[in-house]
């Protein structure tokens, strides 16, 4: 028990320390707010899309080496695909849901002759590839209650024939991979995305300054305008040209009808365009969520040849989330999850273990205007395996931070940083079962890059 | 008697090819709706632009594992560092056309990896330091209208440098490569080729105008080349930020609108109509005219790599180029050239060996291109080259192909993406190089490369 108190130890405390001195900073630079940005409710949106991406493709070589005692080589390589991909997004009162889809489909047809000695080698193969996620979130009551059938499914089939005539060989092999995950949930709570709305924020800011608008918009109108913001990019027009001059047509008729903004120059124009075409497009939210609820999973494994390898799980999860904008620049979000899950493998049956655990993670992100950001995440797991007389946790600690840094209009600056920490402490065992992880193990990765771009002249 | 077959299909081809170029342009011709506008008249704009830019960069990963806590099990370490310097000109006026362009690079490379997981495994440190220079320049200078003469260079050099070391930093293996290479063609000629791309877009962007009704009536003549020169100056403004580039710009095109009086201007419509077009429209490049030149290069290349002996090749080339640039219409382009000429070369492939001989060459290109709107284009490109290698015993190299793609917007919710390609390439059969030689080509090859691609993108809601 000691040695796991120390495993704890070490990360909390960063994690606090982390907390305490970005919130510290954070409320040292918030300035007065003139807007109440946990208002703003994003308007009532309903998308869909359907694209299907049919392709061909024929590549071919015919090489004669005529001294040497190499072969004369003839081969070809066909390949055809048909891919399709399909996105749902709905936003109401009563409803979040959002549903994504993929498929993924190859067949390839490979020919290689030789001469000297004749051969002639074939290999077909097939690979299809189905990928389907959604979120269903309906909600009741007054107390923003709501219950959550979601889904998580992917698929994954290869085939392959080898055929060489030389050897008169036929070599067939198949893989097969499912994942199929379930998560159900009740809870009450709303997290809206709120990015249009600073959106609005910094174009009406870049008006202001410019001399479009005489004074600054009124909390009302701004979130009107990211409303607007948020409904036509969201409409679906087929060809990317068209939408966007759909798009600043639409913001357009907002500032005539509002009428308080110089409209009809060049100057509105481009200060219009820009934000809206250039600007930063930043994640944001505001709101909190709390949800509890089960998640069934089954994951199947079937190398060719191999025995397949079958991990049912089934997880009862608490899960809070939030995120906070603190003002136009700031933002912060955070999640505690913690989780009970039974695992077996079909080779283990009646050896299931159990795995309690927690998770917290801290992001928060700075914007202080539409060219630079700062987005940082520190993030803690604990996972304990038991197992009858075997128990281990595993532990993780993870911390990030980008920088996307416009200096001055000569130089700009990117930085990336990351880090993973994973540790399992000892124990009277090394590989104790596999579903266990090993045991007195450390794992580190830090990864970082640094970017500048100088223009002279 | 042997080659007699490969001969006459190669006969077959090329003739192939000729008919199908010449079916084509008959073709074109056939179909040129009457030109409004004359595109050959137009001449870019006096433009002087210079832009040089820093861009060092730094990564870096470390991985750990450790099994039982001290125990080291495997461990890999990453350091990348580089630096380039890009600098570029281009100046364009009455009696000069300057491009330069230069780069200058450095990278330094440091991998460790370490690991007791096998006890075959040994550890490895690899270090890789390299830098590389790139300088090209054409320097055109008119002495008449026509008349002209050229100054240019080409540099390039590389160094790398490869080191293994064991874990305790003793040097296993180094590697050191070295690449130079300088050639100066000089040239005298007649005639003159501007890029006239800019007005092309004018041409569409006004065309998006009149539909709209943003304009009554077409643009004359005059007035199209003088917004195609209003644009190019704009684009080949030097401004480091390019929003702020994109916003000036657009102020340009805006002026020269409210100038001409012609457009109804200020309104959404009118903004949304440039914006599209001067942002997000195809802009291929397109030129316009004839020059005629002949040059005489001298030139040399160095490579070595430590522990052999450099391989060398100077050279002094005389050659013939024709260059023709011809836009048939808006929608269509036609570009040929033909360049044939022979260089006399001296090469040593190790400090005993050394080759003289002529190498006779010739390339011809034909490149037919279609715009039917801003948002599709079509290339086609045919090109034939040979060289003849006189050492003895000699060798001909030939090269054909037939390259075709296509972007094209069916409707607005369908996109074709298609091309095809066919490569050809054959050298001429000879006991004596049966490997490779540093500048020479290895005999006795014949080699065709072929493939097509179509993609469909199709939106069904």
């Amino acid at each position: 028990m000691k040695t796991y108190h120390s495993h704890l130890a070490s990360p909390c405390l960063l994690l606090a320390t982390f907390l305490i001195a970005g919130l510290c900073s954070i409320q040292a630079q918030i300035e007065p707010q003139n807007y109440d940005y946990r208002t703003f409710r994003f308007p009532e949106i309903n998308r869909r899309a359907l694209e299907l991406f049919p392709s061909l493709s024929m590549d071919g070589t015919d090489s004669r080496n005529r001294r040497f005692g190499i072969p004369d080589q003839n081969s070809s390589y066909t390949t055809a695909g048909l891919n399709a991909q399909y996105g749902y997004f709905h936003n109401s009162l009563a409803e979040q849901i959002q549903h994504t889809g993929s498929l993924y489909q190859l067949a390839s047809f490979s020919r290689i002759e030789r001469t000297d000695p004749p051969s002639r080698s074939e290999t077909n193969e097939y690979e299809a590839r189905l990928s389907t996620e959604g979120i269903n979130r309906f909600y009741y009551g007054k107390r923003r209650s709501f219950i959550e059938i979601n889904w998580d499914i992917d698929a994954v089939f290869t085939a392959s024939n080898h055929i060489n005539t030389s050897l008169t060989d036929v070599r067939k092999e198949r893989f097969y991979a499912y994942l199929f995950s379930v998560p159900l949930r009740f809870g009450w709570g709303r997290i809206e995305p709120i990015d249009d709305v600073f959106l609005a924020h910094f174009m009406a800011d870049d008006m202001l300054e410019a001399g479009i608008l005489d004074h600054p918009l009124p909390q009302e109108s701004l979130f009107e305008l990211g409303r607007v913001m948020a409904d036509v990019r969201n409409q679906r027009i087929f060809d990317a040209r068209k939408k966007r001059m759909y798009e600043l047509s639409q913001l357009d008729n907002w500032f005539k009808d509002f009428g308080y903004a110089k409209v009809d120059n060049i100057l509105y124009y481009k200060t219009l365009a820009d934000n809206w075409l250039f600007g930063f497009n930043n994640t944001r939210f505001s709101g909190s969520r709390f949800s509890f609820g089960i998640t069934p999973q089954a994951d199947y494994w079937a190398p060719h040849q191999q025995e397949p390898s079958v991990i049912n799980m089934l997880a009862m999860q608490a899960i809070y989330e939030g995120s906070t904008p603190l003002n136009q620049h700031w933002q912060i979000g955070y999640t505690v999850q913690t989780e009970l899950a039974f695992l077996s493998n079909e080779n283990w049956l009646n050896n299931s273990v159990s795995r309690p655990g927690l998770s917290a993670e801290f992001k928060w992100g700075f914007y202080p205007n539409s060219r630079t950001r700062f987005t940082g995440y520190m993030g803690v797991d604990y996972q304990l395996f038991l197992r009858t007389w075997r128990k281990i946790l595993a532990s993780e600690t993870i911390a990030g931070l980008q920088m996307d840094y416009f200096i001055n209009y000569r130089t700009r600056l990117v930085i990336n940083l990351a880090g993973r920490h994973y540790r399992t402490p000892k124990a009277d065992f090394v590989v104790g079962h596999p579903l266990i992880p090993r045991a007195d193990a450390v794992r580190l990765n830090v990864s970082g890059a640094l970017e500048l771009t100088y223009s002279f002249f | 008697m042997h080659n007699y077959p490969l001969t006459a299909c190669c006969l077959r081809r090329v003739a192939s090819m000729v008919f199908l170029c010449f079916a084509t342009i008959l073709s074109i011709s056939a179909q040129s709706s009457p030109t409004k506008y004359h595109f050959k008249e137009f001449k870019l704009p006096e433009i002087n632009r210079r832009a040089l830019d820093i861009k060092p960069n730094l990564s870096g990963a470390l991985i750990r594992n450790l099994l039982s806590g001290k125990d080291l099990l495997s461990s890999s370490s990453k350091i990348t560092q580089n630096i380039g310097l890009q600098y570029s000109y281009f100046h364009n006026s009455k009696r000069k056309q300057i491009f330069h362009n230069l780069y200058i690079g450095q990278s330094y490379n440091a991998i460790n990896q370490l690991s007791d997981f096998h006890s075959s495994f040994n550890p490895r440190i690899n270090r890789q330091f390299g830098s590389n220079l790139y300088h090209s320049a054409v320097n055109r200078y008119y002495f008449t209208s026509r008349h002209f003469s050229e100054i240019n260079w080409d540099v390039q050099g590389s160094f790398f440098d490869r080191r293994t070391l064991t874990s305790a930093a003793s040097l296993l293996t180094q590697t050191n490569t070295y690449f130079y290479s300088i050639s100066v063609p000089l040239k005298t000629g007649i005639g003159r080729v501007e890029p006239v791309q800019d007005v092309f877009s004018a041409a569409f962007m006004a065309e998006d105008m009149l539909q709209v009704g943003i304009l009554d009536s077409p643009m004359e003549q005059e007035e199209l080349f003088e917004l195609g020169r209003v644009m190019a100056d704009a684009r080949n403004l030097r401004i480091f930020d390019a929003r702020k580039k994109r916003m000036y710009e657009l102020s340009q095109l805006d002026n020269w609108f409210k100038d001409i009086g012609k457009a109804k201007v200020d309104n959404i419509l009118y903004y949304n109509t440039m914006a599209d077009n001067w942002l997000f429209a195809f802009s291929g490049v397109r030129y316009s005219g004839r020059r005629i030149s002949t040059s005489v290069t001298p030139g040399f290349q160095y490579f070595g790599n430590e522990g052999n002996a450099p391989n060398t090749r100077l050279s002094f080339s005389g050659a013939f180029l024709l260059e023709q640039f011809l836009p048939l219409s808006r929608t269509w382009q036609l570009d040929y050239s033909i360049n044939v000429g022979i260089s006399r070369n001296f090469v040593s492939v190790d400090v005993y060996s050394e080759y003289r001989f002529f190498t006779p060459f010739m390339a011809a290109q034909l490149e037919l291109g279609c715009f039917p709107n801003s948002r599709t284009s079509i290339h086609f490109n045919a090109r034939v080259a040979g060289e003849f290698y006189g050492a003895y015993p000699s060798i001909l190299q030939t090269f054909a192909s037939f390259h075709a793609s296509g972007n094209i917007f069916l409707n607005y919710r369908t996109r074709l993406y298609a091309d095809v390609h066919w490569d050809y390439y054959r050298t001429s059969d000879n006991a004596i190089y049966q490997h490779p030689r540093a500048f020479l080509p290895q005999a006795g090859l014949r080699n065709i490369d072929y493939g097509a691609n179509i993609r469909l993108i199709y939106s069904l809601f």
